[in-house]
């Protein structure tokens, strides 16, 4: 028995089912492709920084850039409160350093989607 | 059993629990989960750093071309950590090719090729307008980089070359430098409003740029360091007849670059082989501009100028008598 303090039973088990599939002798990598839309298709944020964590405990390649994928694609035309908001972060630049990432900001800004989900 | 399809890497897991264990458990950090698997609470401020890397290295991949670059920008104003792995992921324009925050205007261009932009003129307004180009169309869609306000003064006249397009005085925080013309417009210089080392600095503290306030451009007093020299020689045969303009780049020998010739329509400058040897870099275009309609000019540039030489190098052919009308 291999102990696996670092994962919860839930995310081990959605583990499982990646492998299973990714293992299969028959599958086609179109198939893999397919599973892996569906598999990660609609997980919340908390459910994907479960896998990338353990993914990457495990080194599961695969998996591991999946989720990374994912979680970038989650992130497209979002603005910098609504990653913060959603993933939780607190920004502790100081206020000089506001000032340069403002003039940043006037490139990141444009066409932006609401900060409404 | 199961089969983890893992081979070799399986062994990682058993002999590596312990270790993991305890580097794990400093990278969770602060992190703090609740009881209910299905909240999708987590701290992804503690997230290990291999991890984070990732993610910000796709989104980097995933985004190479404005206006979607943007979020490349975007993930380094999240906070210091995003901040500082971005800015290590994110190369510079000399080696991607690419534009990505505005120290990019004042960083070389590609070495293997031209980076394409196009600069649109308001007559009315005596403003200039620099854009990269989005496609290979030619100045059809742009992402606006730099702007140019001509102010005409007794005895020169100065170009203010602004971040802003609306907001353009020497004051405003999005000044970046000027070109400033004799009163004949045949000689010109250009000059940044920070001293030419400090783009340096930045390059080369790129990891640490974030932390110290010392490292901040805001913290440098604005001024006026020349960084390039540009002059036109007259042409005895005609007012309209090609002339031949000579660069000379402060940061950058003055064998370098060749003397050029610039028409009513465009010019081209051109590397020099060093030590008069031909050389891979010999007769490589650096610079080139166009005329492509009424107010339309296209501009593309490459290692080693910058956006903000090559546009000032520009904005000085209009000026001169035989400007591109």
């Amino acid at each position: 028995m291999i102990p696996l303090p670092l994962i919860d039973g839930r995310t081990l088990a959605r583990v499982i089912t990646y492998l299973n599939k990714h293992t299969e002798d028959d599958a086609s990598d179109e198939a893999k492709r397919k599973f892996d839309e569906e598999f990660l298709y609609g997980m919340e944020v908390g459910v994907l920084y479960d896998a990338a964590l353990a993914a990457n405990y495990l080194d599961i390649g695969g998996l591991f850039h999946e989720v990374c994928q994912r979680i970038a694609d989650g992130m497209m035309n979002k603005s910098v409160e609504w990653v913060r908001k959603t993933f939780h972060i607190e920004s502790e630049f100081t206020s000089e350093e506001e000032v340069q990432i403002k003039k940043e900001y006037a490139w990141a800004w444009e066409g932006v989607d609401s900060n409404a989900d | 059993m199961i089969k983890l399809g893992l081979k070799s890497r399986s062994r990682r897991v058993v002999q590596d629990t312990s270790v993991a264990v305890e580097k794990s458990k400093l990278c969770m950090g602060k992190h703090s989960r609740d009881v209910d698997e299905d909240s999708g609470y987590c701290c992804w401020e503690s997230l290990p750093s291999e991890l984070l890397r990732e993610v910000l290295l796709k989104v980097e991949e995933s985004e190479s071309k404005w206006p979607a670059r943007k979020h490349v920008v975007a993930c380094a104003g999240v906070c210091k950590s995003w901040r500082e792995v971005m800015k290590e992921v994110v190369k510079t324009p000399e080696v991607s090719g690419k534009i990505t925050f505005p120290i990019s205007v004042k960083q070389p261009g590609p070495r293997e090729s031209l980076l394409q932009c196009f600069i649109k003129r308001n007559r009315s307004t005596q403003t200039y307008y620099l854009f990269v180009s989005l496609s290979q169309a030619l100045a059809d869609d742009g992402k606006f980089l730099l702007a140019a306000r001509k102010c005409r003064r007794t005895t020169c006249t100065d170009y203010i070359i602004s971040l802003h397009g609306v907001d353009m005085s020497k004051g405003s925080d999005t000044y970046i430098g000027k070109l400033r013309s004799n009163f004949l417009g045949t000689k010109f210089i250009v000059y940044d409003a920070l001293p030419p080392h400090s783009g340096a600095k930045m390059e080369k503290s790129r990891s640490t740029c974030v932390v110290g306030s010392k490292q901040i451009p805001a913290k440098v007093p604005a001024g006026n360091y020349p960084v390039a020299h540009i002059s036109y020689e007259l042409n005895v045969l005609g007012a309209r007849g090609p002339r031949r303009m000579h660069c000379v780049m402060d940061a950058i020998p003055a064998s370098a670059i060749k003397p050029g010739v610039a028409s009513v329509k465009n010019f081209q400058l051109v590397a020099s082989p060093e030590n008069g040897v031909a050389g891979p870099e010999h007769d490589k275009v650096i610079l080139q501009f166009g005329k492509v309609g009424k107010d339309v000019f296209t501009m593309d540039y490459r290692y080693p100028i910058s956006a903000f030489q090559a546009f000032a190098i520009c904005l000085s052919s209009f000026d001169t008598k035989i400007a591109c009308e």
